[in-house]
């Protein structure tokens, strides 16, 4: 009975004294979080570069600080804005990056990417969709439920997950086992398929505790193991299965350090930005796990109060429109296109008989002076009176008056090569016969308010027209190739937009092409 | 009696270099018209032609044609004034348009200030020390220039004594000023084969040319260059971080105010009016000095 109460005396003390030496060891350092200062500088100036992870991991810090990440979120979205063709799984990850600020007005763009690169380029797409999806963000017909499913159904024979390949990658298998975190002990097969996946983890890590990726044991595998085991609720500098002769992934991880925030990607290194924000995430979702924090990928709730007393940042970014920003009608509808027509020519004749004037003033009254100024004159009237010619009140947002209807067609407008929302979702309208694209691509901007710019037209003949531009968007605007193209249940004719006479039931639809027109997947 | 001409070619050929090269590369409104103003007052102040109507008749005609001619080429812009044909007319273009035009006519301006100052012997100078060949070459197409009007008006004078020319009527106008340039065109031919031949026959291209000038480098020259290197270099950083960007389409949008634009505004506002203070002060001393006598 003593001998027992020694023991576990024995026992407790060591523990106590291994977990007092563990945490003297990690805790001053891993702690060591950044001052608000380097958010609004270093981490600003380097928004859309490497400091996403750190800003995740500074606003799920385990002490429950708070920062402000204003100065980060204006930096991210104009270097978004700026930096167009990036690729699926990096939009996804500054989506995440911007829910971490925690600002509600971009909770619309958020669901939009979430909504536009969805499982566009496999794995990690899928991955980060997930973490959107759990924290709240949501888009029509992206359930978590089949999300999960899908990524369960991507698990390959050993257990883990890759990006391609037949054999489990340390990487993909961690990322996606953060993801799984909020539905492990929820949902059984999660909970099997997880298993199955942290026996291969356990396999794959080396005798000093760290993982490698594609050859290379590096700190950010090891990180994002560690990353994953915490989200799971797993201690992994205390299980056993993650205890290979007495080193656990905690500690394998200080070996890559450097000095203070700094790490290597190898051993010895040089420092690096990415393995010390993976890092510095690791450490910060291994503390979150030790203070019984949710997981590090699930946001904690902010009081959005917190946000509201503060003074908004100046705006010094130009905005581009997003999404179609349509030209609205204001005033009264009152006043007719002869009106304006009416003072143009008056405009005209006005200038006519200053140049009148002048010339008798100069002496030159010779009458061939004032006829040619006549015919001038007379020409620029008769330009304007055959012009259709209208105020933007009168113009936009009415419908044309459609006599002779012969069918329906569906008309779309989309820059998804841009990644940005379509300009006109799938709207059907009506056509007469002898319709063109270009007629019924202006028809729609009338009515719903779309800028468009095209050329080749003239108030007789739309049969040379071309566009140019639509929503601000303009050809050559993204490389020399870029441009609006259109299809016609899915085929490009070969013929102008002025020309191609359309039929009912045809399914219209214009693209912004990087390539001309070879982007566009059909 | 040092007017802003006197200074060493070089420094006024970097002037010039500075102060075109920005007016015509960054389209700031506020630079734009900082520039058209120093522009146009040094060349009033400066030039025999200020104060002729006419020569700036021609200008504001440049400047007006092109403004009107970009909303009807442009379409971009988000606030729509009127919509021609299915076309928008947009105020932005028309804002761009009044700009791109200014750009021009301040080009201009300043490279008609740039001609009064920078003499032939200026130029043979600046390129001299790169290749005299070159400056010849130079010196000589320059020349052509004022040679080629004088031999215009010497032509349409004849003419009109011949009754060939008559300018009662536009139509007249352009009638006799074609059968000017014509003979203008053959003339300039024959000038220019001519030219060539007698200076074969006096033995140009024989040996290595040489140059001479005794322009000197003065303490005045090197404190000008100081303030025009100074100032340039201030306003080319500024726009070079972008504080001085304006985006006129979609929206006109501009940076706001910022230490940056701030200074990058007034060093070229000094910039641009350099020329001017240095004729004013040099006038007013002038003054002084004759009241002396």
């Amino acid at each position: 009975m003593n001998n027992k109460i020694k023991n576990n005396l024995k026992s407790l003390i060591i523990v106590i004294i291994a977990a007092m030496s563990f945490f003297s060891a990690l805790s001053p350092e891993y702690c060591a979080a950044f001052s608000q200062s380097e958010v609004d500088g270093f981490f600003s100036e380097n928004a859309g570069v490497f400091s996403e992870w750190y800003v995740i991991g500074l606003r799920q810090n385990a002490e429950g600080e708070i920062y402000d990440f204003s100065n980060y979120r204006a930096a991210l979205l104009e270097y978004m804005e700026k930096n167009e063709t990036v690729s699926a799984s990096t939009r996804l990850k500054y989506a995440l990056s911007l829910a971490a600020c925690g600002n509600e007005d971009d909770i619309n763009y958020i669901n939009e990417i979430l909504c536009d690169a969805y499982g566009k380029q496999g794995l990690m797409s899928y991955v980060f969709s997930l973490h959107l999806l759990n924290n709240g963000f949501e888009c029509d017909g992206v359930g978590a439920e089949a999300l999960v499913e899908k990524l369960l159904s991507f698990q390959l024979e050993d257990g883990g997950w890759a990006v391609f390949g037949a054999n489990g990658d340390v990487d993909a298998t961690a990322m996606t086992l953060q993801a799984f975190a909020p539905y492990y002990e929820e949902n059984a097969d999660v909970t099997t398929a997880v298993k199955k996946a942290l026996a291969l983890l356990s396999e794959r890590m080396s005798e000093e505790g760290d993982f490698s990726s594609y050859g290379v044991y590096n700190c950010e595998s090891t990180a994002q193991v560690i990353i994953a085991l915490s989200a799971l609720g797993i201690d992994c500098g205390n299980d056993e299965a993650f205890l290979k002769s007495r080193t656990s992934p905690v500690m394998a991880l200080e070996k890559y350090r450097i000095d203070g925030n700094d790490f290597s990607h190898t051993k010895g290194g040089e420092k690096s930005h990415i393995a010390s924000s993976q890092a510095f995430c690791a450490s910060v979702a291994y503390e979150r796990m030790k203070s019984g924090k949710g997981p590090f990928f699930v946001f904690d709730k902010i009081d959005p109060s917190i946000f509201e007393t503060e003074t908004p940042a100046v705006e010094t970014a130009c905005p581009v429109p997003e999404t179609a920003s349509p030209i609205t009608p204001k005033g009264d509808k009152q006043q007719s296109e002869i009106n304006v027509k009416t003072w143009i020519c008056a405009g005209i004749v006005a200038m006519g008989g200053i140049i009148c004037i002048v010339l008798i003033v100069a002496g030159k009254r010779n009458i061939k002076n004032f006829i040619v100024v006549l015919v001038i004159v007379a020409v620029g009237v008769g330009a304007v009176l055959v012009s259709d010619i209208s105020l933007p009140e009168d113009y936009y947002g009415n419908e044309t008056e459609q006599k002779n209807i012969v069918g329906s067609i569906t008309l779309e407008i989309k820059c998804d090569t841009l990644g940005k929302p379509p300009v006109l979702e799938k709207t059907s309208f009506d056509i007469e016969a002898g319709d063109t694209v270009f007629d019924v691509l202006t028809r729609a901007a009338k009515k719903h308010g779309i800028h468009i710019e095209h050329s080749g037209t003239t108030a007789m003949s739309d049969s040379l027209a071309y566009v140019s531009g639509i929503n601000y968007i303009y050809e050559a605007q993204y490389g020399d190739l870029s441009g609006w193209v259109y299809f016609v249940n899915g085929q490009k004719p070969s013929v102008g937009c002025g020309e191609y006479v359309l039929k009912d039931g045809d399914r219209v639809e214009w693209h912004y092409s990087l390539t001309m027109g070879n982007d566009i997947v059909k | 009696m040092r007017a802003f001409g006197d200074y060493n070619p070089r420094i006024t050929a970097i002037y010039f270099a500075i102060i075109i090269g920005i007016s015509m590369l960054c389209m700031n409104p506020v630079l734009q018209c900082l520039s058209f103003l120093g522009g146009l007052l040094y060349f009033v102040i400066s030039d025999e032609d200020g104060l002729r109507l006419k020569t700036h008749a021609f200008y504001g005609a440049v400047f007006l044609i092109t403004a009107l001619i970009n909303p009807l080429v442009s379409h971009n812009g988000v606030t729509v004034l009127l919509v021609v044909n299915d076309n928008p007319i947009t105020l932005e273009a028309v804002i761009y348009g009044v700009f791109a035009a200014l750009a021009i006519v301040t080009a201009l301006y300043w490279f008609r200030c740039f001609s009064g100052v920078m003499t032939s012997d200026k130029l043979l100078y600046i390129c001299g020390g790169l290749s005299p060949r070159i400056s010849l070459v130079i010196s000589m197409s320059l020349r052509f220039v004022p040679l080629f009007r004088r031999h215009y008006r010497e032509v349409r004078l004849a003419q009109t004594a011949l009754g060939v020319y008559k300018d009662e009527t536009f139509g007249s106008r352009l009638k006799g000023g074609v059968a000017v340039f014509s003979s203008m065109v053959t003339w300039a031919l024959e000038n220019g084969i001519v030219t060539a031949d007698s200076m074969t026959a006096r033995g140009y291209g024989t040996g290595r040319r040489s140059f001479f000038s005794d322009y000197k480098v003065r303490k005045n020259d090197l404190i000008m260059l100081f303030i025009v290197v100074c100032l340039g270099v201030v306003t080319i950083l500024s726009i070079a971080v972008g504080a001085l960007t304006v985006d006129f389409y979609p929206a006109f949008c501009w940076k706001g105010l910022s230490g940056w634009s701030v200074s990058g505004v007034v060093a070229f506002g000094l910039l641009c009016f350099i020329p001017v203070f240095v004729e004013i002060g040099e006038k007013i001393k002038w003054h002084f000095l004759t009241l002396k006598i």
